[in-house]
């Protein structure tokens, strides 16, 4: 985990500073305390301070592991973690994907993916019934009865 | 009481008794698949009740977080696996009751002890709001900022194993909630530009992507996960002997799980830890405890459903959500144009007696639904996964898209689930970002107002009784969370 601390440290530190950067050019208030820039700058620096107390702690462990134990960093690099990556960059596809090609398609792409992504076995009919009914539930369901309106897609148009 | 009869009226109303059928059968479910909880499935039902009335919205809603209660229970006698964090301690003498063939007694005992200890918290719930909120009508600006302060201490409880990342997971939480135009100045704060935002983080989406797409992104990454049956049900009803030798417990539990509600963050698990240390302390027998005891099972369900009544106080009274749960009630609160707090006392008592009876029903038809559907819940530990987190993930993009008729809320969501992967796979608990995003602009506004009527003086918060108590509550709540930590006790709160 030590690794992995120093990275989300750092990560602290650099949002600290673009927090307080980024309320370098708001207006000035009569009342400091009262000003628009108060509030995120205390959480900037308070922020910026528990990111470094986790990366001396981070750092502090590492020089005594490193002297003594043979414990190793845990990363980010189980054999699975791919398909969680996969999964998250599907999602992103989607969302961007569903005013392009709309709910129908879409929604059924990405059932059928998610569900591939989690047998260990794939079981390809079972995923593709799933993911037909499950769309076609939720299209008549919110679409239909409910009157939601659902993207349609551009390229239908 | 005439509004109270009133109310009576309104809850027994065929859509809503049919509501709150629906909500305890949804709590139920969720509750007893192990990793799902009610917090998960409040915050992907939210959007849905954007359409309802308020009274019905909140009638589906607080059935589910019942129900979600109950529910973790059921696992956790049968399969040794909690369904919920607060449930982890009924596996103790519960798990052992199933081994020798009494799980079923010991899911009724759990669900009678969870509806009483529901039902007491009713009823101090209703009995303490009304005077609480006309002393909260009183508030300005400063005791506002100290009530939220408060609030906020409840990162403290629900920072999960390290107190450093918790608190820094809620300063996240904090900067998100800074995002859009300021509410002094006219002026975007971290827009970049981006005019959906200006209103700030929608937060029903923000917390769909937290809890539901990043448990969804979790369940990919650990894969199809099947457990195998070790337990029989047996017989499902108590003996009188049985159900009379928990009573005493079960009142414990209730009163200890009020209490707890009521303090933020504090929440079901600790509640039913701590019952369940009291009543093996006060136990003639403690050396039965943790070999299938019946009041081991008893005493924490009560403390864990009573958490509800004692958690909705603060939040409807003051405004301030104490736990996540509330957090999201709240906000469907919000969507439905009523803000929590004593104006919804003095304004809105039309809606507030409503929600006080729909509490109590949902109780009797967790108590009827839990015996009804003991048979098939047993068995909901064994859902398969690989069609679950599909729907889960699709009911949380139609839950943000449906609510605004917006992708860009669809896209909140995805970025919130990323960033709740992200920051639970190092053990940064998300908990404390979601109370953060909905306590911060109250703790900003109220601290901004503050400082505008005292002309800076930041002494004006120890000059005013209210607020002083509620800085030493504060400051005891923070102290007392740290040193149970530093003694082992240490919960994480979903």
């Amino acid at each position: 985990m030590k690794r992995t601390e120093i990275i989300a440290s750092i990560l602290g530190l650099l949002l600290s500073l673009a927090t307080y950067w980024g309320t370098v050019y708001f207006p000035k208030f009569p009342t400091p305390l009262a000003g628009p820039e108060f509030f995120p700058r205390l959480l900037a620096i308070l922020l910026g301070v528990l990111s470094l107390v986790l990366l001396f702690r981070a750092l502090r462990k590492r020089v005594v592991s490193a002297e003594g134990s043979t414990e190793k960093d845990e990363a980010p690099g189980e054999p699975v973690f791919w398909k969680m990556v996969l999964a998250m960059g599907i999602s992103v596809l989607y969302f961007l994907g569903l005013s392009i090609f709309g709910f129908l398609i879409c929604t059924f792409s990405y059932f059928a993916f998610l569900m591939l992504l989690m047998q260990s076995k794939k079981k390809v009919l079972r995923t593709i019934i799933w993911s037909a009914a499950i769309t076609a539930v939720t299209y008549v369901t919110f679409g239909m009865v409910l009157r939601a309106t659902l993207p349609m897609g551009s390229i239908f148009r | 009481m005439e509004g109270f009869l009133h109310s009576l009226v309104v809850i027994f109303q065929p859509v809503n008794i049919l509501l709150n059928i629906v909500g305890m059968f949804i709590g139920i479910l969720f509750g007893a698949i192990p990793g799902l909880t009610a917090t998960l499935a409040i915050s992907l039902l939210v959007p849905f009740t954007f359409g309802l009335p308020p009274i019905p919205s909140m009638i589906l809603l607080l059935s589910i977080y019942n129900g979600g209660m109950y529910g973790g229970s059921i696992t956790a006698v049968t399969i040794r696996t909690p369904g919920a964090p607060a449930n982890a301690v009924t596996v103790l003498d519960g798990y052992q009751l199933a081994l020798q063939g009494r799980a079923g007694t010991a899911i009724s005992i759990s669900l009678i002890a969870g509806t009483i200890g529901g039902l007491f918290s009713c009823l101090v719930m209703i009995f303490l709001s009304p005077p609480l909120s006309r002393i909260a009508l009183k508030f300005s600006p400063v005791e506002y900022f100290t009530v939220a302060l408060f609030g906020l201490s409840a990162i403290f409880a629900i920072s999960g194993r390290s107190l450093l990342k918790g608190t820094m997971s809620g300063i996240l939480g904090l900067i998100f909630s800074t995002v859009g135009m300021d509410e002094i100045l006219p002026i975007p704060r971290f827009t970049m530009g981006v005019k959906d935002i200006q209103a700030g983080i929608p937060f029903v989406p923000a917390v769909i992507g937290l809890f539901a797409f990043s448990e969804a992104f979790r369940l990919i990454e650990k894969g199809e996960i099947l457990t195998e049956i070790t337990s029989k049900i047996g017989k499902i009803l108590p003996t009188w002997k049985e159900f009379t030798g928990t009573i005493k417990e079960t009142i414990r539990g209730s009163v200890i799980g009020t209490w707890i509600g009521i303090l933020p963050g504090a929440g079901g698990t600790i509640a039913a830890f701590l019952a369940y240390g009291e009543t093996k302390r006060a136990s003639k027998h403690p050396e039965r405890f943790g070999k299938g005891e019946l009041n081991g099972v008893a005493s924490p369900e009560a403390a864990n459903n009573a958490v509800t009544g004692g958690a909705m106080i603060p939040m409807m009274t003051l405004g301030i959500p104490g736990d996540t749960v509330t957090a999201v009630l709240m906000s469907a609160l919000i969507i439905q144009g009523l803000q929590p707090g004593p104006f919804l006392f003095r304004d809105h008592m039309d809606v507030v007696y409503p929600i006080f009876s729909a509490m109590i029903l949902s109780n009797f038809i967790m108590l009827l639904m839990g015996f009804v559907l003991l048979p098939l819940t047993s068995h909901l530990a064994y859902v398969k996964k690989d069609v679950l987190v599909p729907i889960i993930a699709i009911f949380g993009i139609l839950g943000s898209f449906t609510m605004s008729g917006s992708l860009f809320y669809v896209g909140i969501a995805v970025f919130f689930g990323i960033i709740g992967y992200i920051l639970e796979r190092y053990d940064f608990p998300v908990a404390p970002v979601c109370l953060s995003l909905i306590l911060g602009p109250i703790a900003e506004n109220s601290l901004r107002q503050s400082m505008i009527m005292s002309r800076g003086d930041v002494t004006i918060f120890f000059t005013r009784p209210i607020s002083l108590i509620l800085i030493i509550l504060t400051v005891l709540s923070m102290t007392l969370l740290i040193t149970r930590r530093k003694k082992g006790v240490i919960i994480s709160e979903a």
